[in-house]
């Protein structure tokens, strides 16, 4: 009990931090998707002048966005579930039928982690145009004496570490869920979802 | 044997396998085993393109505008406006609530926002006022579905893309069938004050309230150019105007619908009382936000995208700037709380796309589509089924998920069968949103027994009348297409839509 204890705490402090920093990352994100948006119309109707890349932005923001918050509504259990059947089950029969849908998930997640690593790394990372047109444009490169190019595949990248964290969440969720059926739940609580996800 | 991922979805589903992974296990299992891991890279695929789509930007903008718009300053002034109108009546308060649901789903998109702001300022006010804390909880979670009707609506945008309509189109046909939503709630509560002895009527205009310099100034000119663009049309076709209108005579008509606002805002200044032409003015900035988002998308101006962020942006500078009802310390929260709840949603979309792929490549709609017809094949019938299950699925799911799986499923058979998209889509907004409501799972129930301290259970039997009356409308938005084609027609969304049905077609 006392190395499972010390593994959840490990785990689920290493958790803690990092989706507190994935949801500060996705806050800075979803202000510049708007501020990209807002760009937009503002050059499209005040300008007259139609801007290429600030909608490619805000989509790969809004990608990113969702890369970084997704694990914890995953963690705090606020991916839509029917729980009606569970809840009917004695308190055993649930763990158990939790730890499966755990399991489900996380071949689910695996899975797909795969493909996503795949479709970041396969050959044809060509271009996104309109975003290399922002770095032209602004002068960014001139100015660094880069030659910075965005590739598409930066916005597949998402995907991956969407999942990756997923991943070691599953495994917090996964190990939990084993000291709960082992042990109890009273050992073991659930975890709280942090004030600032439930709000008023 | 791919046919099979339906029944295998539904059993993963009911045993509490949450709905993301439950739509990608199923077919993806069965993919796997029928030797097809091409389509599971496919699927990947599709997962993938259908978030990565600037129309979704819209959903977290919406989702962030509400969050904004829900804070308690904007709140108070609306419910203060509504009571200034309708509070008077008998079973005021109750009315005040359903008013505001209406009011408030002009700006948020969500049922849930929806409850518990409102609820959160209404239900003790309702108590104090002699109404049991049960019956105002069900009024709110009655009146809180019309959020995600009258648009903008998270789930019209998802529908919207998923099943290829113009959001646009979506969000014209809302509109009467929310404002039916509200009016039919409000004639039940009307006749139930009488049978219950509601509290009676009082005059409830809020004495002493003030508004600063810059915002009654604000409000007056909005208020008068608002005026103005409602009257505009009128303007032009009753003044004898040609069809191509020369920037001078855009000028003329427009300086005309103003001059005939200004005429009416005096007449209404002679009538009304200082206090009631203050409490109006409050009001008069936060209902802007429908007016920009509404007036943006319908108006051809500004795509859904457009509009949401500049709802965001109208927003966070009324609440943090204007009106102040919004601390900063407020912000990062609200910034989390809409970006976990779309990041979500994203990734239900996502599955979605690659559900829709599968269903269309498991032949399962066709398949459904055969058994259905060989049930029936009246479509009154069969829309009569189809609002059942509906009804049913709401019942246990939430709208935004079910509407997402039953979409692909659903839509295609009934659109096959001369049922316009536009109208499909509607019966199937309204009945999942309703859904919101009903008991066993009614997620806005949840929300307000949380608010309220109320259990489920008493307010699921509160609730009954209000489900009648809602239900009663969904089954005239089913038969009388007219009441979700009529605006989006008028404005040409929609080109070749039979207003009148298969039912009033079968009677004429």
């Amino acid at each position: 009990m006392n190395t499972i204890s010390t593994l959840l705490a490990i785990i689920g402090g290493f958790n803690n931090k990092l989706l507190s920093f994935g949801r500060s990352l996705a806050c800075v994100a979803m202000v510049l998707m708007v501020f990209c948006i807002l760009l937009q119309i503002f050059y499209r109707y005040a300008l007259n002048n139609a801007l290429p890349w600030p909608e490619e932005a805000a989509r790969a923001l809004m990608i990113w966005m969702m890369a970084f918050v997704a694990p914890s509504a995953y963690r705090y259990a606020g991916f839509v579930a029917i729980e009606m059947v569970p809840d009917m089950m004695p308190k055993k029969i649930r763990a158990l039928l939790m730890f499966s849908i755990l399991l489900l998930a996380t071949l689910v997640i695996a899975i797909m982690l795969s493909h996503a690593w795949a479709h970041f790394s396969a050959p044809l990372l060509f271009d996104s145009s309109g975003l290399n047109r922002l770095l032209q444009d602004s002068g960014i490169n001139q100015l660094l004496g880069t030659s910075i190019e965005f590739k598409t595949a930066y916005i597949y990248l998402a995907m991956s570490v969407l999942l990756v964290i997923m991943l070691i969440v599953s495994a917090e969720l996964i190990l939990r869920q084993i000291a709960q059926f082992i042990w109890s739940e009273e050992e073991f609580p659930s975890l709280e979802t942090p004030a600032v996800m439930v709000g008023d | 044997m791919l046919a099979l991922f339906l029944p295998l979805f539904l059993v993963f589903l009911m045993f509490g396998v949450p709905v993301f992974f439950a739509m990608l296990a199923a077919p993806g299992l069965l993919l796997y085993f029928n030797g097809q891991e091409r389509d599971v890279a496919l699927m990947y695929r599709n997962i993938f393109n259908g978030i990565d789509n600037g129309v979704l930007l819209a959903i977290p903008f919406f989702m962030l505008a509400g969050e904004l718009m829900n804070r308690g300053g904007i709140t108070e002034r609306l419910v203060s406006f509504c009571q200034a109108i309708i509070g008077s009546v008998r079973g005021g308060l109750a009315q005040v609530n359903i008013l505001s649901s209406m009011l408030f789903a002009g700006m948020s998109g969500s049922a849930v926002a929806d409850t518990s702001a409102l609820g959160s300022m209404l239900i003790p006010a309702m108590e104090k006022e002699g109404y049991t804390r049960k019956f105002s909880a069900a009024i709110t979670a009655a009146s809180s579905v019309i959020g995600p009707i009258i648009p903008p609506s998270g789930i019209m945008i998802i529908y919207a893309y998923v099943m290829e309509v113009s959001v646009a189109a979506l969000f014209a046909g809302g509109i009467i069938p929310g404002i039916l939503v509200g009016l039919g709630l409000m004639i039940v509560t009307r006749l139930m004050a009488n049978k219950y002895e509601y509290p009676p009527a009082k005059r409830v205009v809020l004495n002493n309230v003030t508004i600063s310099p810059g915002e009654n100034l604000a409000a007056r000119i909005l208020l008068r150019l608002m005026l103005a663009a409602v009257l505009y049309p009128l303007v032009t076709s009753l003044g004898g105007f040609a069809d191509e209108m020369t920037g001078g005579q855009i000028a003329l008509a427009f300086a005309i619908a103003l001059a005939i606002g200004e005429v009416i805002i005096q007449i209404q200044r002679r009538l009304m009382s200082e206090n009631f032409r203050i409490v109006s003015k409050r009001a008069v900035l936060p209902l802007l936000t429908p007016v920009i988002i509404l007036g943006g998308i319908l108006g051809g101006v500004a795509t859904p995208t457009e509009a949401s962020a500049l709802a965001v942006a109208y927003a966070a500078f009324l609440g943090l700037i204007v009106l102040r009802t919004l601390k900063l310390s407020e912000v990062p929260g609200v910034l989390i709380r809409s970006a976990t709840t779309s990041g979500v949603v994203l990734l239900l979309v996502g599955a979605a796309m690659a559900f829709k792929t599968v269903v269309s490549l498991s032949h399962a709609a066709e398949d459904l589509a055969v058994f259905i017809v060989s049930i029936t094949s009246d479509p009154l019938f069969l829309l009569l089924l189809i609002n059942i299950l509906l009804f049913i699925v709401g019942m246990f799911l939430d709208a935004g998920p079910a509407i997402i799986i039953l979409g692909p499923i659903l839509a295609p058979i009934f659109i096959n069968m001369g049922i316009h998209p536009v109208h499909f889509a509607m019966i199937m907004s309204v009945n999942l949103t309703v859904g919101l409501a009903t008991p066993p799972m009614g997620l806005v129930l949840f929300v307000a027994s949380s608010v309220s301290g109320v259990k489920v259970e008493a307010i699921s039997r509160a609730i009954l009348p209000f489900l009648a009356v809602e239900v009663f409308v969904i089954f005239l938005i089913t038969y009388f297409p007219i009441i979700s084609l009529g605006i989006p027609k008028w404005l040409g969304f929609v080109k070749d839509a039979d207003l009148m049905g298969p039912l009033l077609g079968a009677i004429f």
